[in-house]
């Protein structure tokens, strides 16, 4: 009898010794090995032995098929008053796990003429005398018979364990007796300060209660197994060592096999690292005595040399230095370090699952491991490690899979942090598996919240459609427990890029440092939902060293250059000079305002760049004319002169209207809009009769108010990625504002697109028909003008696209003109080419 | 179908306790020790006898200092002869036998020639008158040295060796006596002289009689010792392996183990001993002979016989303590515990009783492993349980047995008894107390050695 219990155990222990009749064990310590508080290994049964000793049981008999029953030790066995403790075992073959007969270990009891001495055997072919021979079991009969009559005595407490349920489960059918008495006992008849501890080799209890489900002898199992999820604490777990037991692990290796220590000091932080690889400590234990034969002393460079670190090096300090050396994470912060100044605990322990928004690379993960340990620093989480999950690991594509599956990830994060990345994803997933995880997760959020804490990750827009999907779901996250994390700063993010470089060992040239500042001030402006941050970095860093070694080749000794970063340092070259850049539009016919308007937001992006201050978004535009007045050409030239200027990446323009926007059936337009957003990025997306969204006004037309509603968030959303023209008659175009309150706040200009006067449209006449390669005679001129002139005064002119209709009927004329007289000038158009009317 | 249940051994297979004591037969029969020993008492004995005849010839030569010169240098011869005969009597065995035939035959030819002179004599007196007177003083002489003779073999075991004859010379030497006064001695020289040589001839037959009968019974005497010594040398042997190492703890008290039969046999050693070292034993020489010949090697084949069986009853002894200990390994196994253990009368020699407890239930089973002539044993399995299932029992009858096979102990099926096993054979007080029937005779007082060799062990 020992009294050190292995940590591992000391839960099950308490219970025990609480008295409770049944007791389940699992998880994959099952097929580990343990180390106490006083040094010594145990197998399973060994602690487990010591354990129940612990909790005050006089005899412990195990139970498996291998060897039916073994106790551990002569207290165990009923003659031990009388007979001497010879560390024989009574009632079966393997008392030191099998293999040998004890007969053959221990002395004869039963003195002859001789004494103790036992004959040489005897037998016609002397096979006894060979050796040992294998080990004997008690017969199934016998085992069956001892169980149920050990554990109906209530003289000396007694505890039978059960190992691998698995295999006993069929061995039951087959032995009516123990399985009636097994059920009995799991009714809760005839028990009388009796445990029976029954052992699955089953990873967790989501496994044990599916094999319980699926098992035909042991009805009552089930409440057993129920009673165990809802004891506190789930003590049958049985788990990876942790760090008590490693570090003990490490010293008995060190005092038993002498192995090496390189660090007293950092010891506790490499046993650390190794709780991480949450792996068994058999699986430790041959490493250490490898690293021993080997040579090298215990520490993390060892480990690390042998690929058995995965993780990160823990960083040193506490956990509250490190919170507070958080950078631009005020907000996170300071939730963190509130919870160390907690309200006293009411009787229903606090739920505090928490919910990171935020794009990828922003630190989430960290904060969340951070956020592990504040809470094992602070005793709210026994363990604390963090179990990152997808959705796709909650998820299973059979029936019936998913809760299982989901199950098993949250055992696995048990007294620790579950966390789970772009968990929105759950709520998108059409077969409605996604569903039956959140469920699942519901009431592992709610039954558990005293011993796991989940948090959800994912974009914030995303995010909260995600906690609003499930109304269950926004009760387990308090809004006070939703963490925005901010994207980083330009500033963070170009330290973070030096810093990269930096390890690279490549020295940064003159000029370097502001055209990586201003790259990454751009990458930073034109950054979308998915903008990497850290991340970004890396890939950017990667592209710069990558393209240095191209151009430097074996000079390895020459600095970064400008010219080496992505794009030769977007925006950096003087941007073209106004007039270079407005050319082709001051070249159009007319436009006026429009150009001077788009003049104004040239001059004014130019001069913040050159003040170096306020990043310049290119604003979303709203152009309002009649049609035919150009607006869609000036569109792609606004688009072009963007690009020029470093706002839009691209610049292409993509040309919506009412029918690319609107789906057939609800929900289908946001997702039709979207799309087409996500075509424009990066450019320019033109809707033409905008208002056209906004038809009815009565509230009927439901599909445009969804797109207006839609593009209402995400011209916000999509601000300096994309430049959204809607362009219409003016009227309409209010009605189309109206339809969403936000809407006409997002525009940043309106360029009105007056009709043409006729000196201009006689001038795009004859500019289109320059370009066919048409001259027109005076005669020609005069009767166009007087056509036009009667022409645009109709409200439905097409204005540019009338005189493009009226040069095609004029050309119709000189056709037929010159093919009755071939003698004629083709390319000289003349009145009588001119028709009366616009068709 | 029934608690009690006997299971065979076979008994062939048993034969390793034969095997042990016939090696025991082979060795330790002679030890140097005990052979010096033997040697020195039975020169002793030689010595006394040849002390006892040498001076039975210093008074016979005392007594016959006084003879007459007529038969003075006869009888100083014959005198010489049986001394040297008396000091072969160092050297027993057939030479010695020879050369007393050798003796005989030239005290014979030496009588003869006596015989003729004095024939010559007896004519030349009828002859001549002046060798009358000289006939007669020769016949007197010879008259007293007749007389010499005769107190002389007066004092020889005459009556032992040659009854009856020297009252039947005394008669003649009293007639010839009264002739002799009433006449001429010369015509009784004839006579006289035959009385004469009939005393000498009868002086020498008892005085070689009774060399021969000493040196028959210190031979008895020296096989007997032998035997006896042999017989005490071997009162503890020690059992051998089949190398010939002696195993350890295996002294085995012999007559222990034979229920007092060493004992016994040592008595009646003694006994014949007493008998034929006796000076004035009855016993004849042939008798004596008979002891060297024919007792002490039935002596010596009785030993041998006590010595095997005490040896394999003490090995099969011990395997029934082994059987006993792998049956109770096998009831272990089980899930039953050791309570308590004896032999019957806490004797080695009876059987074996253990009793084991199941762990759970508390039922009962007495084992008893009984011998079964000297090196067999048969197994009893008492049950006493609460749960009379007969296949439950057979069953666990069946496990024991085959973790014993697995020993390799040859265990047979188990017969039923068909009755429920007796209360009291689980009463070990009783067991203990019991005597083993018609006791072990000399040995009783040395049987209760059970809890004296557990502790041992």
């Amino acid at each position: 009898m020992t009294g050190v219990v292995a940590a591992r155990l000391g839960p099950l222990s308490a219970t025990a010794r609480e008295g409770e009749p049944v007791l389940i064990l699992y998880g994959p310590g099952t097929r580990d090995a343990f180390v106490d508080g006083a040094c010594r290994r145990a197998d399973l049964a060994q602690a487990l032995h010591d354990a129940l000793a612990c909790a005050g049981f006089e005899r412990v008999v195990f139970f498996s098929l291998e060897t039916m029953l073994t106790v551990r030790d002569a207290g165990s066995r009923l003659g031990a008053r009388s007979m001497a403790a010879s560390g024989a075992v009574s009632g079966g073959g393997a008392g030191g796990g099998g293999g040998a007969d004890p007969a053959e270990r221990r002395p004869n009891r039963i003195a002859g003429p001789m004494g103790a001495v036992r004959l040489a055997p005897s037998g016609p072919t002397g096979a006894a005398a060979a050796g040992p021979a294998p080990g004997a079991a008690m017969s199934d009969d016998a085992a069956q018979r001892m169980i149920v009559s050990l554990m109906s005595r209530h003289d000396v407490r007694t505890a039978v364990v059960l190992e691998k349920m698995e295999l006993i489960d069929g061995f039951l059918a087959s032995h009516r007796e123990l399985a009636v008495w097994l059920n009995s006992w799991l009714d809760g008849r005839s028990r009388g300060g009796n445990t029976c501890v029954l052992v699955f080799n089953q990873g967790t209890l989501t496994d044990v209660e599916r094999f319980t489900d699926d098992c035909r002898t042991l009805p009552g199992l089930a409440d057993a197994v129920a009673a165990e999820r809802r004891r506190p604490g789930t003590p049958g777990f049985l788990r990876a060592p942790e760090e008590d037991e490693l570090a003990m692990l490490v010293h008995r290796a060190r005092i038993g096999a002498g192995l090496a220590v390189e660090d007293f000091a950092g010891l506790r932080r490499t046993v650390r690292m190794m709780v991480r690889e949450q792996l068994p400590l058999t699986v430790w234990e041959g490493r250490l005595e490898y690293l021993r034969g080997l040579g090298r002393p215990f520490g993390v460079p060892s480990l690390r040399e042998q690929g058995w670190l995965t993780g990160p090096d823990l960083p040193e300090g506490d956990v509250w230095k490190r919170l507070a050396a958080l950078q631009g994470m005020d907000a996170v912060r300071e939730h963190l370090e509130g919870l160390r100044w907690l309200p006293p605990r009411g009787r229903e322990p606090a739920a505090r699952h928490m919910v990171f928004t935020g794009n990828p690379g922003t630190g989430k993960t960290t904060v969340a491991r951070l956020a592990g340990e504040v809470f094992l620093e602070l005793g709210l989480l026994r363990r604390g490690h963090v179990v990152e999950a997808s959705a796709a690991d909650l998820v299973s594509q059979h029936v019936g899979e998913t809760p299982l599956k989901t199950g098993r990830l949250v055992d696995s994060a048990m007294d620790g942090v579950l966390f789970i990345d772009e968990a929105y994803m759950l709520s998108e997933q059409s077969d409605g598996f996604g569903k039956e995880a959140i469920d699942t997760l519901l009431t592992r959020l709610e039954n558990d919240r005293d011993r796991l804490v989940v948090i959800v990750a994912g974009y914030p827009a995303e995010m909260r459609d995600f906690l609003r999907a499930n109304p269950g779901l926004r009760s387990r996250f308090p809004e006070a427990n939703v963490l925005e994390f901010p994207d980083y700063d330009p500033a963070t993010l170009t330290a973070i890029a030096r810093a990269r470089l930096d390890e690279l060992g490549l020295a940064r040239g003159p000029g370097f440092d502001a055209a990586l500042e201003a790259s990454v001030e751009e990458l930073h402006r034109r950054r979308d939902r998915g903008f990497g941050n850290a991340r970004a970095m890396r890939e950017l860093v990667e592209d710069t060293s990558g393209r240095w070694a191209r151009r430097v080749k074996d000079e390895r000794h020459l600095p970064l250059d400008v010219t080496d970063l992505p794009g030769g340092g977007p925006g950096l070259a003087a941007p073209p000079e106004a007039d270079v850049l407005l050319g082709p539009l001051d070249a159009m016919t007319g436009l006026g305002s429009v150009k001077a308007e788009v003049r104004k937001l040239v001059l004014r992006i130019q001069h913040a760049r050159r003040r170096r201050r306020n990043r310049i978004v290119a604003p979303h535009l709203l152009f309002l004319g009649p049609p035919g007045t150009g607006k869609t050409t000036v569109a792609r030239e606004v688009g072009r002169i963007l690009a020029a200027l470093g706002l839009l990446r691209r610049g292409h323009v993509v040309e919506v209207g009412r029918a690319d926007l609107v789906g057939r059936y609800q929900g289908h337009t946001a997702v039709k809009t979207k799309e087409r957003i996500e075509e424009a990025m990066d450019g320019v997306l033109f809707i033409d009769e905008a208002y056209s969204l906004a038809r009815s006004g009565d509230g009927r037309d439901d599909f445009g108010q969804e797109a207006v509603d839609t593009l209402t968030q995400e011209m916000e959303n999509g601000r300096g990625r994309v430049v959204v023209i809607a362009a219409g008659y003016t009227a309409e175009m209010e009605r189309f504002l109206d339809a969403n309150t936000g809407l006409a706040s997002r525009f940043g200009a309106r360029v009105a697109f007056p009709p043409y006067s006729l000196e201009e449209l006689l001038e795009i006449l004859a500019g289109m028909a320059a370009a066919e390669g048409y001259a027109l005679d005076d005669g020609a001129v005069r009767r166009a003008a007087a056509l036009l002139d009667r022409a645009r005064r109709a409200p439905d002119f097409g204005n540019a696209r009338g005189v493009r209709t009226l040069l095609e009927e004029m050309d119709a004329g000189i056709a037929a003109r010159t093919h009755l007289d071939p003698a004629a000038d083709p390319d000289l158009l003349r009145a009588e080419d001119v028709p009366d009317e616009l068709g | 179908m029934s608690g009690a249940k006997r299971i065979s051994v076979d008994e062939r297979e048993w034969n390793q306790a034969r095997k042990a004591a016939r090696r025991l037969r082979q060795v330790q029969r002679d030890l140097p020790g005990m052979l010096e020993g033997v040697r020195r008492q039975n020169q002793a004995d030689i010595d006394r006898a040849v002390g006892a005849v040498a001076r039975r010839q210093d008074r016979m030569d005392g007594a016959l200092r006084g003879l007459s010169r007529y038969t003075r240098d006869l009888e100083e011869r014959t005198s010489r002869r049986l001394r040297e005969q008396a000091e072969g009597l160092a050297e027993l065995g057939e030479e010695t036998r020879e050369r007393a035939r050798r003796l005989r035959a030239e005290i014979t030819a030496e009588r003869a020639d006596r015989e003729r002179e004095i024939q010559r004599l007896d004519e030349r007196v009828t002859d001549l008158k002046a060798g009358r007177d000289e006939a007669s003083a020769r016949a007197r002489a010879t008259f007293e040295d007749a007389r010499i003779m005769h107190r002389a073999v007066l004092d020889l075991p005459h009556e032992r060796f040659a009854p009856g004859r020297l009252d039947r010379l005394a008669h003649r030497l009293a007639d010839v006596g009264e002739t002799l006064r009433v006449q001429e001695g010369a015509y009784s020289l004839g006579r006289v002289q035959d009385i004469y040589l009939d005393l000498s001839d009868l002086r020498t037959e008892v005085q070689l009689a009774e060399q021969e009968w000493r040196l028959a019974q210190a031979e008895a005497l020296g096989a007997l010792r032998g035997i006896a010594a042999r017989a005490q040398a071997r009162e503890e042997v020690t059992v051998m392996d089949a190398d010939g190492t002696p195993l350890a703890g295996a002294h085995v008290d012999v007559d222990f183990w034979t229920d007092g039969g060493l004992r016994a046999l040592r008595a009646e050693i003694a006994e014949r001993t007493r008998t034929a070292g006796d000076p004035d034993s009855p016993l004849t020489v042939a008798e004596l002979r008979a002891v060297v010949r024919e007792q002490a090697p039935g002596f010596e084949e009785r030993l041998d016989g006590l010595v095997e069986r005490a040896g394999g009853r003490f090995y099969a002894s011990q395997q029934r303590a082994n059987t006993a200990d792998r049956v109770i390994g096998a009831l272990e196994v089980q899930g039953y515990a050791l309570v308590e253990e004896t032999y019957a009368g806490e004797d080695f020699r009876e059987a074996h009783y253990s009793k084991v407890r199941h762990l759970g239930d508390d039922n009962e089973i007495v084992v008893e492993i009984a011998p079964e002539g000297d090196t067999g044993m048969a197994i009893r399995l008492l049950s006493y349980d609460d749960d009379r299932s007969e296949t439950r029992r057979v069953q666990r009858a069946d496990d024991m047995l085959a973790v014993l096979r697995r020993d390799g102990v040859p265990v047979g099926r188990p017969t039923d008894l068909g009755v429920e096993p007796a209360p009291e054979d689980r009463d070990f007080g009783r067991l203990r107390a019991r005597r083993a029937d018609g006791g072990a005779g000399a040995g009783a007082e040395r049987t209760r050695t059970a809890p004296a060799g557990r502790d041992g062990g």
